[in-house]
């Protein structure tokens, strides 16, 4: 029998992927598949927090897309790359997929935490205070994360783009080496 | 060219990928056996528990009857607080007692009680872990504990409401697991409960009113 949270689960996602992995695809800026893999995990997480139980579900699956993206940036490099014996499910997007493919490129450039500031500041249209919420941290801290982010995009754009934009989605990875430190580790980093 | 603001705004209004069903399905899929994935580790903790409700049944009947030819002698009725780990003590109504907790501390949390029998386990990324002495299974598998965590979201809307050293929280009870989620004015504190502790909801929340979060307690996320 099919119970009432599928479909309350399933009129969820057929309302709100569409934007969801569109949110997911600019937060990683244009990587399709990280953004597609953020998407599923969210929307596991609905399901078995029971949507009809959960408050605020948009702010929820938001928040849910957005830890999942710190959390991803803090694992070791190893973890995040695995061949598999067959393709992907979907194609990968390219930046020329998007609208503003220079704009999308710089976004790459931007620290994760700095870049979720920007994207949900100014390409979501949230508040300080909801952008607080999202990220888990002060208000302060946001107005300081995005508008350093806008310096730093600014700065990126007027000359030209950063140094590694190309048509392909697959260099607007952050390098490795930067998930991978101590720094920005805790929990690789002893923090156990 | 236009300033970024102008141009991040344009992004919001971009075309959206079609979802087809084939998208959807695959999502319920997911969803499905996480649950199902879910249930399958507390119904585990659950028979774990209840095979050992039946060994120390069986155990008392055997001592009583003591294997002489008159007929078996009454037992007195005895609550059996049982452990994931094979474990067992028995108590008296209450079922477990709560005590001061004098062992050492992990960072990030200070607690003051336990139940009878527990100690502090460990302390994994947000998570810590409180378990019957002697049990040693992995600290993500929380089956059997009692377990304190942080979360970046505020607790659940439904449940019990209840009040935690004046803060208003709530309690839930998710398949027999009691999940207390409240604010300590900082912090979305979680607590868990697993049912074979059979501790009782105003047990819960004297636990959770020993519990203070340190500043270098770590937060979950999503």
């Amino acid at each position: 029998m099919r119970a009432a949270r599928d479909d309350e689960f399933e009129a969820f996602v057929r309302g709100n992927r569409a934007w969801l992995v569109r949110f997911a695809g600019t937060l990683t800026a244009g990587d399709a598949h990280l953004a597609e893999d953020l998407v599923q995990a969210a929307l596991v997480r609905v399901y078995l927090a029971k949507p009809s139980r959960t408050p605020d579900l948009h702010g929820y699956v938001r928040r849910a897309v957005v830890n999942g993206l710190i959390d991803h940036e803090r694992r070791p490099f190893s973890r995040r790359e695995r061949s598999t014996p067959e393709l992907p499910e979907r194609a990968a997007a390219t930046s020329a997929d998007w609208v503003d493919p220079e704009l999308i490129a710089a976004l790459a450039a931007l620290p994760a935490r700095m870049r979720a500031a920007v994207v949900l500041r100014h390409v979501e249209g949230l508040s300080v205070e909801e952008t607080a919420n999202a990220l888990g941290c002060s208000t302060g801290n946001v107005k300081s994360q995005s508008a350093r982010g806008l310096d730093k995009l600014r700065d990126l754009l007027s000359h030209g783009g950063p140094p590694t934009a190309t048509a392909s989605a697959s260099i607007v990875r952050p390098s490795p080496g930067r998930r991978t430190s101590a720094s920005t580790n805790p929990r690789t980093s002893g923090a156990r | 060219m236009p300033d970024p603001m102008t141009r991040l705004a344009a992004l919001h209004d971009g075309p959206l990928a079609a979802i087809d069903d084939a998208a959807i399905a695959s999502d319920l899929r997911r969803a499905r056996d996480a649950l199902v994935t879910r249930r399958r580790r507390r119904a585990g903790a659950g028979a774990a528990a209840a095979l050992g409700v039946v060994a120390v049944s069986s155990l008392s009947y055997a001592l009583a009857s003591g294997g002489s030819s008159r007929a078996p002698q009454a037992v007195a009725p005895r609550t059996v607080v049982t452990h994931a780990s094979g474990k067992a003590t028995s108590t008296s109504t209450p079922a477990i007692r709560l005590l001061a907790y004098r062992g050492r501390q992990l960072p990030g949390y200070s607690v003051k009680r336990v139940p009878e029998g527990y100690v502090l386990q460990g302390i994994s990324g947000y998570v810590l872990d409180i378990a019957a002495s002697g049990d040693h299974s992995p600290l993500d598998a929380f089956e059997g504990k009692l377990v304190v965590m942080l979360n970046d979201f505020p607790g659940s809307a439904t449940g019990t409401p209840v009040s935690v050293s004046g803060h208003p929280g709530r309690i839930d009870d998710q398949d027999g697991v009691l999940i207390l989620t409240y604010s300590d004015g900082t912090h979305n504190v979680e607590v868990q409960s697993w049912s074979n502790i059979h501790l009782s909801r105003d047990q819960l929340v004297q636990f959770a009113e020993g519990v203070t979060v340190l500043p270098s307690a770590q937060e979950g996320h999503g």
